[in-house]
């Protein structure tokens, strides 16, 4: 996962780095619940009947439920943050399942400037970083934890010299 | 012969409400399922649409491994969240 280079195209991910996060945020919720589950099965003989039916039981249930949901929904969004290069442009899809849809195209041509950030001991060894695309009229697209950044770079060079050579 | 239902015992009463909670939390899930199924495949198809011709072999490729994600997530909730039911009401 990452990049994906074929003969005409190139699809770019975000890192996977940002998946083992929600992972943790999600953790986070089983653990609350399974520690609830510990205490009903520790103080059964202490907890009344009705405190771990209509009070215990549920808000566990509903914490497990609520972790997996969040996880589910923060995949579908990692893998429809999606950027895909083709010869003379650069698609950007931003779509969550039910509240965004955005899918922008940029002219390869128009694009005047290219910024990589890596910031921090991480992002220089598990290789991600924030691309920066500034089009004329100061139109600034950032993109958040791209996967092998200095790669892309090269590719867009690639592709933009492939650009002004068609069109000498 | 069985119980009628004024006869029925508290553990009858148990037994039917364990039942009808996880029923109900099964349609939830599965309608829940098939909403996130709709959504993921309408979203594809407007992605496929706005790309179209380049790239569409790439974005069916996510478009598996999010779906088989999707899938394998659903249903470790759904057994985790039953052995909850089952274990702990």
């Amino acid at each position: 996962m990452g990049i994906i280079i074929k003969e005409n195209y190139t699809l770019i991910t975000r890192h996977p780095i940002v998946m083992l996060h929600h992972f943790a945020k999600c953790f986070l919720f089983f653990l609350a619940s399974g520690l609830i589950l510990l205490v009903i099965s520790q103080y059964r003989n202490v907890l009344s009947v009705d405190t771990i039916r209509y009070v215990l039981f549920p808000i566990a249930l509903l914490l497990v439920n609520y972790g997996f949901m969040k996880l589910i929904l923060a995949t579908i969004n990692y893998y429809n943050k999606l950027v895909i290069i083709i010869p003379d442009k650069i698609v950007i899809i931003d779509s969550t399942l039910v509240m965004q849809e955005d899918i922008e195209i940029i002219d390869l041509a128009k694009v005047v400037k290219i910024d990589i950030e890596c910031h921090g001991i991480l992002a220089a060894v598990l290789e991600y970083g924030h691309f920066i695309i500034e089009q004329q009229r100061n139109d600034v697209r950032t993109l958040h934890f791209i996967s092998r950044p200095y790669d892309i770079l090269h590719l867009i060079k690639e592709k933009t010299t492939y650009v002004d050579e068609a069109r000498l | 012969m069985g119980n009628t239902l004024a006869q029925a015992t508290n553990s009858d009463v148990t037994l039917f409400a364990y039942f009808l909670i996880l029923l109900s939390y099964s349609v939830v899930f599965v309608a829940l399922w098939a909403f996130f199924e709709m959504r993921l495949n309408t979203l594809h198809r407007h992605h496929v649409e706005k790309v179209q011709p380049v790239g569409v072999e790439g974005l069916k490729y996510m478009d598996r491994q999010l779906k088989l994600f999707v899938r394998a997530l659903f249903v470790l909730g759904y057994i985790v969240s039953v052995a909850i039911i089952v274990i702990f009401f």
